[in-house]
């Protein structure tokens, strides 16, 4: 798959796309989206929070999928999707930590609750640091993936709790935007400036991925 | 009854610093593969030939 043999032009052109896509997504969110009702402008901050939870949950797929390649087909090539997938998730998950609580310090009058939602969010990012420190701390190749695919798994247990929590328990977190039961009613723009955004970071998440895999290949052929 | 938006806080504030951190960090991210990129790509092609591969002079 081009993905992982190196194919740079199509990644490039996944960039460029991805890079668009952020502009468009950002114009939106800015500029042409207007002012929501009663939260005022700190709303926009949804058009980056949403994205990137759903980027995360899209990349830590990958993880699970990847993982169970690995231990049924033993193929070193789905440890590198699985390392780098997870890696990105990550970073996705960092982020919408952080855009959570700079929406929840106006908005709910705190940085960080201890909900079911903010919670098991929390337990998800720390996993996968556990995650990627398991796999620096394993120098052989296949023990590493090996370990990795079986944490990669479990870890993915917690995927449905995150996002179900606010279904499930009574939080202070509002229910989901998308990805659930019933569609939320949400006005054009709005629906269009996230759905713009959404696809932007899905863009930038799939050029950011082949460009990960692209260095771990590249550094295991590299040794000695 | 409809809030009035003069009466809801401006906040941009919290705004501009979730993009801006946004930013910083995933042009951090990428910043840093292409590095990596470049380094691992230097590495791959510094290595010795396979034997019996090599070009005669």
């Amino acid at each position: 798959m081009w993905f992982s043999t190196g194919r740079r032009g199509l990644t490039g052109v996944l960039g460029w796309l991805a890079a668009l896509g952020l502009l468009a997504g950002l114009g939106l969110a800015l500029g042409v989206a207007p002012r929501e009702v009663s939260q005022g402008n700190v709303q926009r901050i949804m058009y980056l929070h949403v994205p990137s939870i759903l980027t995360a949950y899209l990349a830590f797929a990958i993880v699970l999928v990847a993982s169970l390649g690995y231990l049924v087909s033993r193929r070193q090539a789905w440890d590198h999707w699985a390392g780098s997938a997870a890696e990105l998730g990550t970073v996705f998950t960092g982020l919408t930590l952080a855009s959570g609580s700079l929406w929840g310090k106006p908005t709910w009058g705190t940085w960080w609750t201890w909900d079911a939602r903010l919670t098991s969010t929390a337990v998800m990012f720390v996993t996968y640091v556990a995650y990627l420190m398991l796999r620096g701390m394993i120098d052989e190749a296949e023990r590493r993936a090996q370990f990795a695919a079986v944490l990669g798994i479990v870890a993915a247990l917690n995927l449905p709790l995150v996002h179900f929590s606010v279904l499930w328990w009574r939080t202070l977190h509002q229910p989901p935007t998308l990805l659930r039961p019933v569609p939320a009613a949400l006005a054009g723009i709005f629906r269009l400036t996230l759905g713009v955004n959404w696809a932007a970071f899905t863009l930038l998440f799939a050029y950011l991925l082949a460009k990960r895999i692209r260095v771990g290949r590249l550094s295991e052929e590299g040794l000695p | 009854m409809t809030p009035d938006p003069a009466a809801t806080p401006d906040h941009w504030g919290f705004v501009v610093a979730a993009y801006g951190l946004a930013a910083i960090v995933l042009g951090g991210y990428w910043r840093r593969l292409v590095r990596l990129e470049r380094e691992a790509t230097a590495k791959h092609d510094r290595r010795p030939a396979p034997p019996g591969t090599a070009t005669p002079r």
